[in-house]
């Protein structure tokens, strides 16, 4: 008589078998399997985002032509204040450049923003991503900063064609150079798990022990150069308490983050221009 | 209709329900609550179909949903194949026909995924309160939505491939 196995004893086995057989698969072969199954889903959820923006462009349609008009004298008020501002920052720069130049410095890296449409948020208890609907075909690769109007979202962990990754902040695995602002030496910044309906935040570590803030007055703080992939001075959060270290040499402490940034819908990607380009126009982003 | 297409639009459907449930999670971001549905995709396969059909199934599903996660597509692949074992581990210990039997089925394959991804990610956090605040907020909505949508998706899937002229409910798939 024919030995027959449970049917369960063949799913077992079945199971035992493709993960055997993808446990000695070729890197390669994973990779390409990755990036055939994110390709192959990306334009469900690109077309998905559009729906998205024509629903809120239908919805914006609705509005009255007095609170449309009342929005737009804001933000040319808005305009004409960052106008000013990039008038005074074109005056800094020259000025940088001038000292660049007598001291002989290697020049400051330069960026160009990349503008980008998120498309899907999926930040679970166990990572944190969003995708974003620029890819490689825009210049986007691994390891760019990634930034929006309230600061610091990420960096770019993975890239596609049309589609990227984005690795956010607030993930416990992602980790920066900063500093506090008005103080040039560097500390640690580390994404912390942080509860439902609660602000994202951070973790900031290897203070010096000489920086004081309170509740009354926090202090920002602000991406470091020293980490070569984001330029200095971009937010990064809010520092309210620091406690000493147990060596008491220095300090850590929570860092609130952006509380719209679990619900960011635009983002721009820094990429790093090649030294010999040409520095961005006026009315242009700058660093 | 030839079954290895009804079968193919059986993996579409499962595939579309974890877009739907990407899609809720992209909604839910900023409460920092997300939905977890791995069991549904998995559920039918196992309670249902031959070994074959569940395991091509698992398979696709779970390489088409570990693709936008972390690390190496192994992991999560694992879980939905890991999944669809207990399901027809399931197949001869329940009576498909209970629907609570169904629904209990459903909630333990959730909590027995949720007990994977907390030993595979969770490494250093589970000593954080915020690590298990969130960990008690996504499974009690999961729960909730698995508990809610199991049966109906079952009966989905059946009267899809009865329309298809597949009587499904009818078949006692390699019984022992």
């Amino acid at each position: 008589m024919a030995l027959r196995f449970p049917v369960y004893y063949k799913a077992l086995g079945i199971t035992a078998a493709l993960f055997v057989g993808w446990s000695v698969t070729p890197v390669v072969i994973k990779s390409l399997t990755r990036t055939t199954f994110l390709e192959f889903q990306a334009p469900a959820y690109t077309a998905l985002s559009y729906l998205r923006d024509l629903q809120e462009y239908w919805g914006l349609r609705t509005r009255s032509r007095d609170s449309l008009i009342s929005a737009g004298i804001d933000l040319a008020r808005l305009n004409a204040a960052y106008e000013l501002r990039n008038q005074r920052l074109d005056t800094f720069e020259a000025e940088v450049e001038g000292l660049e130049r007598l001291l002989g410095l290697p020049p400051l890296p330069d960026y160009r923003y990349e503008n980008a449409r998120v498309v899907r948020r999926d930040l679970n208890t166990w990572w944190q991503t969003l995708t974003i609907r620029k890819g490689r075909i825009h210049g986007i690769e691994r390891g760019q900063a990634v930034i929006f109007r309230g600061g610091v979202v990420g960096r770019i962990e993975d890239v596609q064609t049309y589609t990227s990754t984005v690795q956010l902040i607030s993930n416990p695995a992602f980790r920066i150079a900063a500093h506090f602002e008005g103080d040039t030496r560097p500390v640690q910044f580390q994404g912390v798990l942080h509860a439902p309906l609660s602000t994202p935040r951070g973790e900031v570590s290897n203070a010096p022990s000489d920086i004081r803030v309170s509740l009354t007055e926090p202090r920002r703080l602000v991406t470091s150069r020293l980490g070569g992939v984001f330029p200095d001075g971009i937010t990064v959060g809010h520092v309210f308490r620091l406690e000493p270290s147990p060596d008491g040499l220095f300090q850590s402490g929570a860092v609130r983050l952006s509380p719209d940034l679990l619900s960011v819908r635009e983002v721009a990607v820094l990429v790093p221009l090649a030294p010999e380009s040409p520095r961005s126009t006026a009315g242009e982003p700058r660093r | 209709m030839p079954r290895y297409l009804i079968i193919t639009v059986v993996i579409f459907v499962n595939a579309l329900l974890l877009f739907v449930l990407n899609e809720a999670n992209h909604l839910l971001a900023p409460l920092g609550v997300s939905l977890h549905g791995q069991a549904l995709a998995v559920l039918f396969a196992g309670l249902y179909l031959r070994v074959l059909h569940g395991a091509i199934l698992s398979l696709l599903i779970g390489l088409l949903s570990s693709a936008a996660g972390p690390g190496d597509t192994g992991s999560l692949t694992l879980l939905f194949l890991l999944l669809w074992s207990g399901a027809v581990f399931m197949r001869r210990r329940i009576r498909r026909e209970v629907k609570f039997q169904v629904r209990m089925t459903a909630l333990l394959l959730q909590t027995c995924a949720f007990l994977y991804l907390m030993l595979v990610f969770s490494g250093p956090w589970l000593t954080l309160p915020a690590f298990w605040l969130r960990v008690l907020a996504d499974s009690a909505l999961s729960f909730i939505f698995v508990t809610a949508a199991s049966v109906a998706w079952v009966e989905f899937q059946i009267r899809l491939l009865e329309s298809s002229g597949w009587d499904i409910r009818s078949e006692r798939p390699e019984d022992p």
